[in-house]
């Protein structure tokens, strides 16, 4: 009755948390776009290469031989952190699709089935909620050996909980909406049904979560490489080198871990602004 | 509220046989780790194995272990040469304390900060920056940046060790609680922001206006107390986070607690210690995140009607 | 009205929409005599609720005013802080729509009663509470003690309803606002708000501002009535004469199409196009582009509103027109002759093939929570013919809108059986032919416009993507058919590439028919399907339900709580009530001689020209009880 006087109401807020909120969107999606560009390229862009020692240049600060200084190696920290940006960013995103694809299959189906099926995985759910990303990360190290497979394994499976109970609320709540009966009671197939039009439907907000957890994860991994558990020198990585850079720390050359923890916060800062902006795009889409 | 504690039960056994089994099975002997490198006699190995129970099959051995648990014994630290228990319990305290200083931080300027974002437009958009940057720090991150600023430079507070006394503990664990709660503060802080906003719009709030009620009974009886049940089920979630989180931050400041001790066991193979820190660990966090069920509950008369199901 | 409370003087309203400022209420003037009840009738975007907002200080922010409410002299709208505050908690208090939304959901109905009696009046808790219960019974509220502490979500909408009343008249207000208060609620739990708020205002003296949708409804309870249209009062008369004689064509043609219990059949007298917002509006007559007596000199100026005859008007024709009639007069004939079996006798088949679906007992129990079943639906047995029509009536939680699932297999019976066209629909469909051949029978329009299509969907693509599973077509073939079923529907092709935000809700309906009809069913399932949308859209589907009905022979099962409705589409009618059913048989009969006692109530409660709500009798549901 009223749909249009609920329009009003609405569109201040709106243009008071919509509108910073679009154009920051687009800045941390540029922000991402350069990262995963430079992380392509990384052979290409790299001045020099990233684990070529040399003592006598240790812990300078930037120079126009190193941009940015060198390490107590002597390595170039321009290059490591184009270098660090892969193995940065690989562990994220292998940790995203796994979580996203296995968390996702869980909540569509659950949402669809309802009932004993419903129950079961969500009793599946709950438990793995026992288990803490990081946690779980660490343990796998202990599991498999210290590296970058091994906590990336462990983080997929610690956040499909998360991403499937999230998931699986959303999309009850939309298979309840009358346009999913309608297309049942046209006659169409369950799996068309949930192929194409509940999943893209839900896409804005699948997307928002992958994003906001490929923030998460990257933190996660920095810190497994952070304890020593994660990836292992000399690979380049951001949470190692904020790691190793903490003994010249302490002698007064900040440059290494101030330049990769730099690199970490902006990349995640990137992510998580992306995934609030998702966020209410996926919301105003929900709440019609 | 049983079917709680009995879930809460049955989830850590579950946990701890995964645990149990999947660190028995992993590559590389714990024998090695207690030899430390030098070679040993095939007998010696023998001894050693049978000293610590490593012959036996597996399923014994949980068996075993369990029954030690349930009477508080976790068994032996294969690189102390010492008991589990007595190796944690000092461990304990720190991690703890530890945990409840950040809690405390991370409620009070969290909720504080998000609540004045909503209401002060002005501030709104400076907390939203600090909110993001804040979120995307890693503890380390934040860690190392504390210590070079106010241990290193300024030579405010001490970089390393845990101190004694209550004073003592509470000048040195300052800035390991803060690095360890930035990102949880910022989230706490805008969970706020966007809740309060929120309800600030809500129909029932708008009634309550419309009868005449003064700003601060809107706001603390509609606005705020409704805000609440979001608020606090982020706050226990990223409280019950901060016990993992201890595992980083006190590596970083080198504090004497369970989490550091859990990385150097991992590095050392020392299962038994591994094991219980884990276990420790796993049911802080389920209690934490239980809690912040219940009080969410009560919090919520609605999820009450439908938590009774 | 020499004793005037409240006069509103060229009241405008700009709110930010998409970021743009736009007139929603234009120029409005109305005034209040002290313990008068005017009611403001319109449909959505007449802004009839923004002024209600206005009146009370409640604008969205971002909102800009010009003009004046003055209420006793005072000019609210320059008020703020502990002015204003003292204002709204001594002069004027609000009902909303929704009482679900509009009370704390945290907090017990004790707090929400007594919050502003304590807070504002400064009275003792146990006086509070005292004060609290008295007025709960006043609403008639049977035991007050213990409502009290409950929490909102534990009690009906009705109840609540309630409540709110009861907790706005406790301040005592000079003028109480209502938001359509009973617009989400069941005809007899409306008629019993309505005379609670009736007997209230009468007992406490105050004003009351009705606003409503439902011309008869606000009859029923005011002395006088403005009727508004994009933004602005198009006439304000004394309630029984606008009800008798509109002087303005909108306020007839508001009363004109809305199907009554004494029309069955024929075509409505519908409003072409759609009603429109202020800032939507031409030039000129906001009402001229859908009014059949709008003339050239209609389109310039914007109409005073001005004394014709006794009433206030702004048509520039009032005088020439005169008081307008309502039924004999109807621009569009009624056609008396339309056959209401189409399908009659149209091939000699025997009675058995001619029952299209046949229910027998009828029986959907569900798990209640916390253990123990309940049956929604019980022992339901009927049979619908080809090419005809049969209405299930009743209020919320009578089981209608399960039965209509369980007629498209959303929901499977407990017990009972469902023959139609000679296939037993009471299992699941096995595999696809089983499934696309049931569902091309059977098709079903939803009650809620804005939810039932895909929001992501072109309205082309929705009609497509049933014809690609219903029939064989080539590509070709399908781009024919979806034109000629949008001609059916009565929209050109261009809104074959719209998405569903981009229509109306009567649009969106008429999509969702659309839809229904690419399979080419024998049985259309209408649930609630023209209950969500405004007076005027309502009557034009209605006439599009007819014509489709004329057109293929398609029989109509009609869900619905809305009389007016089923005597207008139906020749049968089943009323349910609780499950169960109460009475059943032909729909003339029903609706002018019912003889069940709950039947007749219901006919009792329903809004008509000079009603008012009836006394409650010992068959309505004891006051505690939710009724949901």
């Amino acid at each position: 009755m009223s749909a249009l006087e609920v329009v009003p109401s609405a569109a201040p807020r709106s243009r008071r948390r919509g509108i910073p909120r679009v154009s920051l969107g687009y800045v941390g999606i540029a922000v991402i776009l350069i990262i995963t560009v430079v992380a392509i390229f990384a052979p290409l862009i790299s001045p020099q290469d990233p684990n070529a020692i040399n003592l006598l240049a240790a812990k300078q600060g930037p120079s126009s031989a190193h941009l940015l200084g060198t390490d107590a190696s002597g390595r170039d920290l321009l290059s490591r952190l184009i270098w660090g940006a892969r193995t940065s960013l690989l562990g994220p995103l292998l940790v995203v699709v796994g979580g996203t694809l296995l968390g996702v299959t869980v909540a569509l189906v659950a949402a669809w089935r309802g009932g004993i099926v419903d129950a079961i995985l969500g009793r599946c759910i709950d438990i793995g909620f026992a288990f803490p990303g990081l946690l779980l990360a660490i343990i796998a190290s202990a599991f498999f050996g210290a590296g970058l497979v091994a906590p990336t394994i462990g983080l997929a499976i610690a956040y499909t909980p998360y991403i499937a109970r999230l998931t699986r609320s959303v999309a009850i709540r939309e298979r309840r909406l009358p346009y999913i009966s309608a297309l049942v009671t046209q006659g169409m197939s369950s799996f068309a049904i949930c192929i194409k039009h509940l999943l893209p439907n839900l896409a804005p907000f699948i997307l928002m979560q992958a994003t906001l957890t490929f923030g998460f994860s990257m933190i996660d991994l920095a810190s497994v490489s952070f304890l020593g558990l994660g990836v292992q020198p000399p690979t380049s990585d951001w949470g190692l080198m904020v790691s190793t850079g903490e003994q010249s720390l302490l002698q007064g050359s900040a440059w290494e871990s101030l330049f990769a923890g730099l690199m970490l916060v902006i990349t995640v800062g990137a992510f998580s602004t992306v995934g609030h902006w998702l966020e209410g795009i996926s919301e105003r889409r929900l709440s019609r | 509220m049983l079917r709680r504690l009995v879930f809460l039960v049955i989830t850590l056994l579950g946990a701890s046989i995964v645990v149990y089994g999947a660190l028995f099975l992993a590559p590389g002997s714990p024998v090695a780790a207690a030899t430390q490198g030098r070679s040993l006699s095939p007998v010696a190995v023998k001894l050693l194995e049978q000293q610590y129970g490593l012959n036996k099959p597996l399923v014994t051995r949980y068996v075993d272990w369990l029954g030690g648990v349930v009477h508080g014994d976790f068994g032996s630290s294969i690189v102390f040469s010492e008991k589990v228990g007595h190796l944690l319990t000092p461990r304990l305290a720190v991690t703890f304390e530890l945990v409840l200083y950040g809690a405390v931080i991370l409620v009070l300027f969290g909720i504080l900060l998000g609540t004045l974002a909503a209401l002060r437009g002005a501030l709104d958009k400076l907390v939203l920056f600090i909110s993001t940057v804040g979120i995307a720090t890693p503890s380390f991150v934040g860690a190392l940046v504390l210590i070079s600023l106010f241990a290193v430079k300024l030579g405010w507070f001490p970089s390393l060790g845990a101190g004694t006394g209550v004073g003592g503990r509470i000048y040195h664990l300052t800035l390991p609680a803060i690095a360890l709660t930035v990102a949880g503060t910022m989230g706490v802080a805008r969970v706020t922001r966007t809740s309060v906003i929120l309800e600030l719009t809500r129909d029932h709030t708008d009634t309550a206006r419309a009868r005449g009620i003064a700003p601060g009974g809107v706001l603390r009886r509609h606005v705020m107390r409704n805000a609440m049940v979001p608020i606090a089920t982020m706050s226990g979630t990223v409280i019950a986070n901060l016990f993992i989180g201890t595992v980083v931050v006190e590596t970083a400041f080198g504090l004497n607690g369970l989490g550091a001790l859990l990385v150097s066991s991992v590095l050392d193979k020392d299962f038994a210690v591994v094991l219980a820190i884990t276990l420790i660990l796993a049911t802080a966090f389920m209690v934490a995140t239980t809690v912040t069920d219940l009080l969410a509950l009560w919090l919520d008369p609605r999820l009450r009607t439908e938590g009774t199901r | 009205m020499s004793d005037e409370l409240l006069r509103i003087e060229d009241l405008s309203i700009d709110l930010p929409i998409g970021g743009e400022p736009r007139t929603v209420v234009s120029e409005l003037s109305l005034a209040i005599g002290a313990g008068e009840a005017v009611g403001m009738v319109g449909e959505s975007g007449s802004g009839k609720s923004m002024t209600a907002k206005a009146i009370i200080g409640l604008l969205p922010r971002g909102a800009r005013t010009s003009g004046k409410i003055l209420f006793d002299g005072t000019d609210v709208l320059g008020l703020r802080g502990a002015e204003l505050r003292r204002y709204r908690a001594q002069s004027v208090a609000m009902v909303f729509q929704d009482p679900r939304a509009a009370i704390n959901p945290v907090r017990t109905i004790d707090d929400f009663m007594t919050e502003a009696l304590r807070d504002v009046r400064g009275m003792a808790a146990p006086a509070a509470r005292a004060k609290a219960v008295e007025l709960l019974t006043e609403v008639s509220i049977g035991d007050p003690e213990r409502v009290l502490t409950n929490y909102p979500h534990e009690l009906s909408g009705g109840m609540l309803q309630r409540v709110m009343i009861a907790a706005m008249v406790a301040q005592e207000p000079r003028l109480l606002l209502a938001d359509e208060p009973t617009t989400a609620l069941d005809v007899t739990t409306q008629a019993e708000v309505i005379t609670i708020l009736a007997r209230l205002r009468e007992q406490h003296g105050m004003a009351l501002l009705f606003i409503t949708h439902d011309l008869d409804l606000a009859g029923a309870i005011c002395d006088r009535t403005a009727v508004m249209y994009a933004g602005g009062i198009v006439e304000e008369q004394g309630s029984a004469e606008i009800n008798e004689h509109p002087r303005h064509p909108y306020s007839a043609a508001l009363l004109r199409c809305r199907p009554s219990l004494s029309q069955q059949g024929g075509r409505l007298a519908a409003i072409e196009g759609q009603p429109v917002a202020a800032f939507e509006a031409p030039a000129g007559c906001r009402f001229a582009p859908r009014c059949e007596y709008a003339q050239d000199a209609c389109r310039v100026a914007v109409p005073a509103l001005r004394p014709v005859g006794g009433a206030m008007v702004a048509c520039i024709r009032a005088e020439e027109l005169g008081p307008l009639t309502l039924l004999d007069d109807t621009p569009v004939a009624i056609n008396h002759a339309t056959p209401r079996q189409p399908a009659e006798e149209t091939t000699p088949e025997s009675a058995a093939t001619q029952a299209l679906v046949t229910v027998t007992d009828l029986r959907k129990e569900f798990a209640l929570r916390g253990g123990g079943r309940f049956a929604a639906v019980e022992g339901l047995s009927f049979t619908v013919k080809a090419g005809g029509s049969l209405a299930i009536v009743g209020e919320s939680g009578a089981g209608k809108s399960t039965v209509a699932r369980m007629l498209m297999g959303l929901e499977r019976p407990t017990n009972g059986t469902i023959m139609a066209m000679g296939e037993d629909r009471s299992g699941p469909a096995h595999g696809r032919a089983t499934r696309l051949r049931r569902a091309s029978q059977i098709q079903m329009v939803f009650q809620d416009p804005y939810l039932s299509l895909d929001p992501r969907q072109r309205v082309g693509e929705v009609l497509d993507e049933s014809l690609r599973l219903h029939k064989r077509m080539t590509r070709d073939e399908r781009r024919t058919r979806v034109a000629e079923l949008l001609e059916v529907i009565g929209m050109s092709a261009r809104p074959a590439a719209s998405v569903p935000a981009q229509l109306s809700g009567g649009q969106r309906q008429r999509v969702a028919i659309a839809r229904a009809l690419a399979a080419e069913p024998r049985l259309i399932i209408l649930d609630e399907a023209v209950s969500a949308l405004d007076v005027s859209m309502q009557a034009q589907i209605l006439n599009l339900l007819t014509d489709i009905r004329e057109r293929t022979g398609v029989a109509y099962i009609l869900i619905s709580h809305d009389l007016g409705v089923v005597n207008y589409l139906t020749e049968a009618i089943i009323v349910m009530r609780r499950g169960e059913v109460v009475e059943a048989g032909d729909t003339g009969t029903i609706v002018t001689a019912p003889t069940e006692p709950y039947t007749q109530r219901l006919l009792a409660c329903v809004p008509r020209p000079g009603w008012t709500p009836p006394a409650r009798q010992p068959l309505a549901l004891s006051p505690t009880a939710p009724s949901a």
